[in-house]
């Protein structure tokens, strides 16, 4: 329960339940008998909810699943125009789960900052991606600036071509920002060590800063870069099930989308704001890989044909003021100004025809209303045996929707909860299902002629009788049915005194199997049936006295005992009496016993 | 005669008339028209549950190949009562699942004192089972059912006392219904032996299953083949000499002489390729393994049309 939320204040012998707002749910006495905490679950009364669209979801996944709480910083540090409030949301989203899930950190310390724009630039190369993209390439380079954490991509080819690439990168930034590149780090790969990037350097007076081979932990800030890159390329190409071939337009759109988010590394701006000065928009912000209508612009068609084509949103042009897009009927990537974009839908690949995912619904603050009742929660069943009854929600607090269901067997193995079930006799005439059951378990005894009243012997022992009581489960965990069973104190019983032979041969599993191979030779059926309660039916040879069952005492001859005509379970003698019972019946219907098996009987036609 | 039987029986006791067999004993039947499966997936899955390695990742076998097990091997001592508690588990499996017979009966002679190496043999045997879940015993009805038997022995496998392990196993043409792998009572001085000895516990059990098939109404018309991979062993049942390598051989495991002459039984030579027994005897690499694994009859339901046996 703790994990889920809620918790538990434990206090001389109550225990007091809160959930997550403090709010006391409900409080649960100690059992004395086997110090438990018993709760009851009662079927959660239907209770339909209404949920509040929450934006902050939607921009969570504009941004390309960023993190919520860094989302919030952009709002409140108003880094950004256009935005709405965003709340801070932990909720678990699978396209998050998908790209994000991590190891746990290795412990950093504090390295040298760089006070000014290019003053230290970090890169590396990601790759070889396995599948190529649109346009053939399989490896990306990432600069950043270690100053404003402004990031830029560049896709190649082969490694050979980061020499030409950097060159071009050297030549843009040192002209955008009016300053020069002093310090270049990289790792140790060849791409950076080769002759002609040593000289060029050198000729430009770029410092080199190498890490030591193997280590690329003291590339930290490129390394980091790269899976805050590739995590979010990866969840934004998951949630929409696009191709893997798109993987360059993802990492292209989330190097795009990172450098309009905050960062730890630089206080209260974007990198962008930091790097250019200027504060960026969220106004034109869409969810990657949704799919978009691509406006058909007049002069390519006719008056009578569809004013659009479908498409695939895939990021945003830094050339132009437009989206980058994928046109589903050319197959083609075109940049058009003039999109409206279905966030909500998903393009199914492979049946090419558009999917529509519910949006999450998170469960901030909704408002509850007791209106309808077609909501599915999960119904726990009234457990046993539970003196207290609090309303408590396990899985489902009112204000959730179910995600997904699972068995309360799993949940009480996973809880440590325990279904409570009397342990004698006074606790269970207390409850209404233990007391039918005991009827029951009388009726079938004396239909069955299993005793009568008799005096109290002198010269023989009386057994004692007690009841035994056991909840019977369905396999998904909910109670089938209240069993209670009369059994005798057989442990009581002398051998010798109060009986002789105890022995019942059983069935060898070699006699079943070979019964089953033959069967299967020969093409025989095997049918099978069961007799109910079975030991029941053994006839005693014994004189036997057992009390009078608790609660079922005969009125005004409490003295009496009873005398046993056949056995109870608990009875030394049970298994044989009832062995020779069957065994009777067999041989007075014509069966043969085997003299190799005495549980094989065998009649032969005629 | 049935239905009759059936509405006297349902009469005198209180009855549930289940039909068709399909559960018995926690084992699962599925009658077809050219055979019975049996199994135990369910036994299977919440054996897995219990020691929590549902969802494992599956191995090929059970055990490894040329790793011997010794009662005191110096590692850690493990914690008895769950490893008894496995062995019984596993005991109750081999119902169906003869292919785990032999490891579960190497588990069971380290009940007493168990050490984390026998723990890890026992996380094998449960990754084995993860893997193979479906796979249980497919009995196909073949035109004419006669009891065959296998019998094999490996000499001084047990590191502790050098004593040998027998296996047997009897079929009706497919599927074995009837198996064993015991460690022997006595030590044995050579191979020879060592089978003797297992061939004379196989022709116990042969004499036994005669009794019940003929009881079945299913008698043996002639001896029942016993297949031993010893030449020496075959010799020693069909000449009676007294022979110094022979001379002190227990007197009870004479007794196979006995019923070859009675014509109970028939000791006959296979080749160790066919030899059904080793699984319930040694480790096998993994292709002899799976090859003697669909030998005994053991395969999924799905696949069970390719048993050829």
């Amino acid at each position: 329960m703790m994990e889920n939320g809620y918790s538990l204040h434990f206090e001389k012998d109550t225990c007091k339940i809160y959930d997550s707002r403090r709010l006391e749910i409900g409080e649960v006495k100690m059992e004395k008998r086997n110090r438990s905490f018993p709760i009851s679950f009662k079927p959660g009364t239907n209770i339909a909810m209404k949920a509040e669209v929450d934006d902050s979801w939607l921009w969570h996944r504009r941004f390309g699943h960023f993190n919520t709480h860094a989302l919030k910083l952009l709002y409140q540090k108003n880094m950004m125009r256009d935005l709405p409030y965003l709340k801070e949301n932990n909720e678990s989203c699978e396209g998050c789960l998908l790209g994000k899930q991590h190891r746990l950190p290795f412990s950093t310390d504090k390295a040298w900052r760089a006070k000014d724009l290019l003053e230290l630039i970090h890169t590396d190369v990601c790759g070889p991606m396995r599948t190529p993209s649109h346009h053939n390439n399989r490896y990306f380079i990432l600069f950043i600036d270690d100053f404003s954490r402004m990031t830029w991509v560049y896709f190649l080819k082969a490694k050979s071509e980061v020499f030409g690439i950097f060159k071009k990168f050297k030549a843009l930034v040192e002209k955008q920002s009016g300053k020069q590149i002093k310090v270049l780090r990289s790792d140790r790969g060849k791409e950076y060590t080769s002759h002609e990037f040593d000289k060029f350097c050198e000729d430009e007076g770029i410092e080199r800063q190498l890490t030591v081979a193997y280590t690329p932990q003291q590339n930290g800030v490129s390394e980091r870069k790269n899976r805050t890159v590739m995590e979010m390329a990866r969840s934004m190409l998951k949630e929409k099930g696009l191709p893997n071939t798109f993987w360059a337009e993802a990492v292209y759109t989330a190097v795009y989308l990172l450098n309009r988010c905050p960062t730890k590394a630089v206080q209260d701006k974007t990198p962008i704001e930091a790097w250019s000065g200027k504060k960026p928009s969220a106004k034109h912000l869409r969810v990657f890989g949704s799919v978009c209508y691509i406006h058909v612009p007049d002069q390519k068609r006719h008056k009578l044909e569809d004013k659009t084509v479908r498409g695939i949103f895939l990021g945003y042009s830094t050339q132009s003021k437009g989206y980058r897009v994928y046109n589903l009927q050319t197959k083609k990537l075109t940049i058009s100004r003039d999109i409206e974009v279905d966030e909500s839908a998903t393009w199914n690949w492979e049946e090419e025809q558009i999917e529509r995912k519910t949006i999450y619904m998170p469960n901030n603050q909704p408002t509850t209303s007791q209106e309808d009742n077609d909501q599915d929660t999960i119904i726990t069943p009234e457990s046993p045996a539970t003196p207290t009854s609090i309303q408590d929600q396990e899985e489902s607090s009112p204000e959730s929707t179910p995600r997904r269901i699972r068995s309360l067997t799993d949940i009480y193995e996973s809880c440590n909860l325990a279904i409570l079930e009397p342990g004698t006799f006074e606790e269970a005439a207390k409850q209404e299902e233990w007391v039918k059951a005991m009827k029951e378990e009388i009726k079938t005894i004396e239909k069955n002629n299993t005793w009568e009243l008799a005096d109290c012997p002198k010269d023989k022992d009386i057994i004692g009788v007690k009841w035994v009581f056991k909840t019977k489960l369905n396999p998904d965990g909910t109670i089938h049915k209240h069993k209670a069973r009369l059994v005798a104190k057989g442990y009581s019983q002398q051998p010798g005194v109060d009986y002789n032979e105890t022995f019942a041969p059983v069935a060898r599993l070699d006699t079943i199997r070979t019964l089953i191979a033959l069967a299967a030779q020969k093409g025989w059926s095997i049918y099978q049936l069961d007799v109910k309660s079975a030991f029941l039916n053994g006839v005693l040879e014994e004189e036997i006295y057992i009390e009078q069952p608790p609660g079922f005492v005969v009125k005004g001859q409490e003295a009496k005992v009873l005398r046993l005509k056949k056995a109870l379970y608990g009875l030394k003698q049970a298994p044989r009496a009832w062995y020779s019972r069957i065994d009777q019946y067999f041989t007075n219907h014509g069966f043969r016993r085997s003299k190799s098996e005495p549980t094989l009987y065998i009649k032969t036609q005629g | 005669m049935l239905m009759e039987f059936k509405e006297d029986m349902m009469k005198t006791f209180e009855m549930t008339n289940l039909g068709l067999m399909t559960y018995f004993l926690s084992i699962e039947v599925s009658q077809r028209d050219d055979g019975i499966f049996i199994s135990q997936k369910k036994d299977t899955e919440d054996l897995l549950k219990k020691f929590k390695m549902y969802g494992c990742k599956p191995v090929s076998t059970p055990l490894v190949t040329n790793e011997k097990l010794q009662k005191v091997d110096g590692a850690p001592e493990a914690n008895a009562s769950r490893y008894k508690s496995l062995v019984g588990s596993l005991l109750h499996l081999t119902a169906t699942r003869p292919d785990i017979m032999f490891a579960t009966s190497l588990l069971s002679r380290f009940m007493q004192n168990p050490s984390q190496i026998h723990l890890g043999i026992r996380k094998r045997i449960l990754r084995y089972l993860q893997g193979t879940k479906e796979y249980s015993i497919w009995y196909k009805s073949t035109s004419n059912p006669t009891l065959l038997g296998y019998t094999n022995s490996d000499w001084a496998g047990s590191v502790d006392d050098m004593k040998s392990t027998l296996g047997y196993a009897f079929s009706l043409g497919s599927g074995i219904f009837s198996l064993a792998s015991k460690k022997q009572a006595t030590v044995a001085q050579s191979t020879a032996e060592a089978e003797y000895v297992a061939a004379t516990e196989a022709t116990s059990q042969a004499i036994w299953l005669r009794r019940i098939l003929k009881d079945m109404g299913e008698k043996q018309s002639g001896p029942t083949t016993i297949n031993c991979d010893n030449k020496s062993t075959i010799t020693m049942t069909k000449n009676h000499v007294h022979h110094s390598r022979t001379k002190h051989i227990a007197i009870k495991y004479h007794f196979i002489r006995e019923a070859e002459t009675n014509m109970e039984i028939r000791l006959e030579y296979c080749p160790t390729e066919d030899q059904i027994a080793d699984t319930f005897t040694k480790v096998l690499p993994r292709p002899r393994f799976e090859l003697l694994r669909t030998m005994l009859g053991v395969t999924e339901f799905a696949s069970r049309r390719s048993i050829k046996v």
